[in-house]
């Protein structure tokens, strides 16, 4: 084995995260290497530090932040509103003769926990995770009612037979059958299961109401009809004790999500998105100020560019956010230029890519050296 | 006889002698509408909370914003909580997404005028608002390095270090291989040792 396979598989090694055959090749290695010895008791030191150290204090500010979110509970949000994650098309009879009934219907779908464990309190002789049949009362029986039934409970998209969501085509204004927004840029697709998903769940289109989702499950409480009439909604035990003399939850306002798209954290970011996130940069990078002549420069390193320094205390202030600005996109450039280089087959981009790297990396005025350092490096192993 | 109307003890602060069992009978009393009981709950999870929403999104304000939100949604949510579990790690989960949530948007939508406007300089020992939350150099120097990293290998490292979560659980949440996780674990420990290693 090179000396690399021992050095890439230490990590995983102080974390017990390798399999027992690669463990053991780690520790013979370990008998033998001084240098992935003291490697190895860096980590460990690395992860003492980060507990020693990322403690914060104690201060004022914590029970000043805990009562701030005191005062915001009286107005927390207790209704739960409409999510339905598209699954696969298949439907009964009674879900076709929505369109007619149900048109101002939401379903309201509330979160339970990871493991279902309301499903199997509530119902232990079914399989935890599997659908239950809605009922489905039309606007006008269900005029002046309650925590109309039941439960859906959504879990491993295998195994969920979810029926058609007609009436979120229905209500939401032909956005497109099975499209849920979950607020904030995650598009759920045909198939894509509510799993560990967590914050608002918007309906796609006004009006637009919605759920507070945690768990790996969520729970349809009750199916609701928007009509204004309705007026009750599924409560947490918590208020509804309060729901005869509470007013009825507004309406949440919530941001057209026609421009979200599947969250960026998730490896959605492709190579065209980085060339282009890379063309940004350098756009902006040409847009700052011009440099100021030598005489009056002091150089801060940042590759390519030069900060300028003011003579006065007017100046200064603007250099300043100036220079942290150019850093920073150095930073963001550096990033770029990496993942294009990974994802890239073109060699004479990364060529160039590399080459950015490397100027980086060995300007000793650059904040971002480490950084351009260890990537170029990481590049090199590939 | 006393005049003064006693009222009903509120539901104790969880205590070191039986924390799960404390921890249990607010969120039952916050079940049933106690607020000051979620208000306990609250003041003993609110600070590793933070600590982990801001190692994660690197910015003290919209931390502050994100834990906020994340008790809120936890207290709306309450009654679904089925007792007998902890807590912390339903909390945690409501503010990890928010916390994602920010980050890809912010990295889809903030243009770079925007980044121009900010006036600071994350790579620098800047920590703003977050200083008074940390007082020694060694927990400015750990958050400055931290800050640091670029946010793939800083969410890893969060995810594996302040929230003890092994490499299948960080690839299940952030939707990448188990191979990608250690390597970006790697990465960023190689990064901060670089960073730190005259405090190691």
């Amino acid at each position: 084995m090179e000396h690399s396979y021992y050095q890439e598989r230490l990590s995983a090694f102080a974390d017990n995260e390798l399999t027992p055959e690669e463990r053991a090749q780690v520790a013979e290695h370990l008998r033998e290497c001084g240098d992935c010895q003291k490697r190895l008791n860096d980590l460990e030191a690395l992860s003492q530090l980060t507990s020693r150290h990322s403690v914060l204090d104690d201060s004022d500010y914590w029970e000043k932040a805990a009562q701030k979110i005191e005062g915001r509970l009286d107005t927390a949000a207790t209704t739960i509103t409409d999510v339905t994650p598209k699954q696969s098309r298949q439907s009964s009879g009674l879900w076709w003769k929505l369109p007619a009934i149900a048109a101002s219907v939401v379903i309201v779908g509330y979160i339970g926990l990871h493991e279902s464990d309301i499903l199997r309190e509530a119902d232990t002789e079914k399989p935890l995770r599997t659908l239950r049949s809605m009922e489905v009362t039309p606007p006008e029986e269900r005029a002046g009612r309650t925590n109309l039934p039941d439960t859906v409970v959504v879990a491993e998209e295998s195994e969920v037979d979810l029926p058609q969501p007609v009436m979120m085509e229905d209500i939401h204004g032909g956005r497109g059958e099975g499209e849920v927004n979950i607020a904030e840029g995650r598009a759920l697709r045909e198939g894509t299961v509510m799993d560990e998903t967590e914050g608002l769940v918007y309906a796609p289109s006004p009006p637009q109401e919605t759920v507070t989702v945690t768990g790996s499950d969520y729970q349809v409480l009750a199916i609701e009809d928007r009509d204004e009439n309705y007026k009750r909604r599924s409560l947490p035990k918590a208020a509804s004790e309060h729901a005869e003399t509470e007013p009825a939850a507004p309406k949440v306002e919530v941001d057209d999500l026609a421009d979200f798209e599947e969250p960026v954290l998730a490896e959605t970011f492709q190579l065209d998105d980085w060339r282009q996130r890379r063309d940004s940069i350098l756009l902006a990078i040409q847009n700052l100020p011009p440099e100021v002549p030598p005489r009056q420069r002091k150089s801060t390193g940042v590759q390519g560019f030069t900060a300028t320094r003011g003579t006065d205390t007017s100046g200064i202030a603007a250099d300043v956010v100036e220079r942290v600005a150019k850093v920073e996109l150095e930073k963001e450039l550096v990033e770029a230029w990496y993942q294009i280089c990974l994802l890239s087959d073109d060699s004479t981009e990364k060529t160039t890519g590399k080459e950015f790297l490397d100027s980086v990396a060995t300007d000793e005025g650059s904040p971002n050296r480490n950084l351009a350092d260890s990537l170029y490096k990481l590049i090199e192993q590939q | 006889m006393d005049d003064e109307i006693r009222e009903e003890k509120p539901a104790s602060e969880v205590s070191e002698a039986d924390p799960k069992g404390a921890e249990q009978r607010l969120i039952e009393a916050a079940q049933n509408g106690d607020k000051r009981a979620f208000g306990q709950l609250i003041r003993h999870h609110q600070k590793r909370l933070f600590r982990f929403v801001y190692g994660l999104t690197g910015t003290f304000d919209q931390t502050e914003d994100i834990v906020q939100e994340a008790f809120i949604r936890a207290y709306s949510a309450i009654g679904t909580f089925q007792l007998g579990r902890d807590f912390y790690p339903w909390l945690a989960t409501i503010g990890r997404n928010l916390a994602f949530n920010h980050l890809s948007r912010q990295a889809k939508t903030e243009s770079l005028d925007r980044m121009l406007e900010k006036g600071f300089d994350p790579t620098s020992g800047e920590l703003g608002p977050l200083e008074q939350l940390i007082s020694t150099d060694g927990q400015k120097r750990f958050y400055a390095a931290l800050k640091a990293l670029p946010v793939k290998y800083r969410t890893v490292f969060v995810l594996r270090h302040l929230e003890d979560m092994s490499y299948d659980r960080i690839a299940e949440q952030l939707k990448i291989p188990s191979g990608t996780v250690d390597s970006r674990l790697y990465r960023a420990r190689k990064l901060l040792m670089d960073d730190l290693k005259d405090l190691l």
